[in-house]
């Protein structure tokens, strides 16, 4: 425990000196938006219910532009401790767990969530879900409506965090745990709240609907999700906005048709994991992981196609899978991360 | 071979806490991100218009005019373009022409503004500009939609 506690702590120091730069930054884009409308709540005493509420009340705590990025980085570095928690909880071996919590707290894909004061609302949506998920992985009594307060609380801070539902049946699946509620309720209950979500933004919300249509909707989107998979191993060209639009038909196409048989073969996969070793459970596990914090923004035809600051959640998938490749050649070929079979059990 | 491959992994996280620590450099102000998306995406319309607006902003006239016909050119090609995205642009050009003296210029970027009731305040508002600089309005005040069509 102590050397967890230490390694944790060596994290967060090096995280907090590599985001240091943060502090000096001032407001950008949107930020000029809700900063001023901020203020003058602040002295009217109106305080506003939005959607996000949460994320709108986690910004009364702040006041100077030096503040806003300092809440930013801490929720950064409570994010990394809670993906260290969950590795840690889900069995996932000691070195694997180091490495990937590192490159979640250091990889620039994961930056603009931190450094843009907008991204307020994925940074708190991802605590709530990443609480959520290590709450329910612990044997507590009565944990499941625990969970599900947390959960409420993170879609408070954005709508996108329904994902935790898709998300908490995947972690129960991978640990092959039995949890009282059938795991197919959790996927029916998870598809009828995005449905519904999905409903009331195309109907109720002005400004969120998507200006194309579903199909360029979709393919953009499976194109997009492909270049940010390429931004985690090369990640050289990150930015605020993306071009995606210019992408020739033939390439959406084809990012379309791949990410439909992975999807497929993950599935395929998922009902074959008994016989899987613990390596391979973690990287599909972890590919799944970054499927279903996405799925949302590919179904729902949203005003914007996703970006960097959107990648925040599926980093933790991504990180996952990441680190057991760069872990994977330092073990014995005996290992039992490496040859895991039924009988070693979850 | 394990040597090789801890070298590899090494070198990568060197990589990526660079590039971590040039977001940070990025990320300071509104002129470094918009710089950025330009140089990463140098036909993106919204990153176009609002690296214009940002050199506006600072005074730099001449290169926000450039930025604001280069993005409302990119506009004009694409299929999937919100129409205020566009009435953005067109407000960003009258703006910028008419801080530079050029008001016959700016002028004809209007027509297509007219007869359109529900527009954004910023198109409102540079008209006002526009029509205050031509001699018709007397003040920026008046920066409703009734009263900019009347001065």
């Amino acid at each position: 425990m102590l050397k967890v506690l230490t390694v944790l702590l060596l994290l967060l120091v090096s995280t907090t000196l590599l985001y240091s730069r943060a502090l000096s930054a001032g407001p950008v884009y949107s930020d000029w938006l809700f900063v001023p409308t901020i203020e003058s709540a602040r002295a009217s005493g109106n305080i506003s219910f939005s959607p996000r509420g949460l994320t709108g009340l986690s910004y009364w705590l702040d006041t100077t532009a030096q503040e806003f990025h300092r809440t930013n980085v801490l929720l950064h570095l409570l994010n990394g401790s809670l993906v260290l928690w969950l590795f840690l909880q889900l069995g996932v071996p000691r070195a694997v767990t180091y490495v990937g919590t590192l490159l979640f707290l250091v990889h620039p894909l994961a930056s603009q969530a931190v450094f843009y004061i907008s991204a307020r609302s994925d940074l708190l949506a991802t605590t709530g879900i990443l609480l959520a998920a290590n709450v329910f992985l612990t044997r507590w009594r009565g944990r499941l409506l625990l969970v599900l307060l947390i959960c409420c609380a993170a879609i408070w801070a954005k709508e996108s965090a329904i994902v935790g539902v898709g998300l908490m049946w995947l972690l129960a699946s991978l640990r092959l745990e039995r949890v009282s509620m059938p795991r197919w309720l959790w996927l029916v209950i998870g598809g009828g709240i995005v449905g519904c979500v999905g409903f009331v933004v195309q109907h109720f919300l002005p400004g969120m609907q998507s200006p194309y249509g579903w199909w360029s909707y979709l393919s953009l989107q499976a194109t997009a999700l492909w270049y940010y998979t390429g931004a985690v191993i090369l990640p050289r060209t990150l930015s605020i906005d993306h071009d995606f639009e210019t992408t020739a038909l033939w390439l959406r196409v084809l990012a379309l048709g791949s990410l439909f048989w992975i999807t497929a073969f993950l599935v395929c996969l998922w009902w074959m994991r008994e016989y899987l070793s613990l390596a391979t459970r973690c990287i599909f596990g972890g590919l799944l992981f970054v499927l279903i914090a996405l799925a949302p923004r590919m179904v729902l035809p949203l005003a914007e196609l996703t970006s960097e600051r959107h990648l925040y959640l599926p980093m933790v998938g991504y990180a996952l899978v990441a680190a057991t490749v760069l872990v994977l050649p330092f073990l014995p070929t005996t290992s039992e991360f490496r040859v895991h079979g039924l009988s070693q059990g979850a | 071979m394990r040597i090789g491959w801890a070298f590899l992994v090494s070198l990568w996280l060197v990589f990526l806490i660079g590039q971590t620590l040039a977001q940070g450099v990025v990320w300071q102000s509104d002129m470094t991100v918009w710089e950025n998306a330009v140089q990463q995406a140098p036909r993106k319309p919204r990153a176009l218009i609002n690296y214009a607006v940002t050199l506006e902003a600072a005074g730099r006239l001449s290169d926000a005019l450039s930025y604001y016909q280069r993005g409302y050119r990119e506009m004009e090609q694409r299929v999937f373009t919100r129409d205020d995205a566009r009435m953005f642009a067109r407000a960003g050009l009258i703006r910028t022409l008419t801080k530079l003296g050029r008001l016959d210029e700016a002028a004809t970027w209007v027509p297509a503004l007219s007869g359109r009731a529900q527009l954004p305040q910023v198109v409102w508002d540079s008209y006002a500009l526009l029509r205050t600089a031509q001699g018709r309005c007397t003040s920026l005040v008046s920066r409703t939609a009734k009263q900019v069509w009347r001065c």
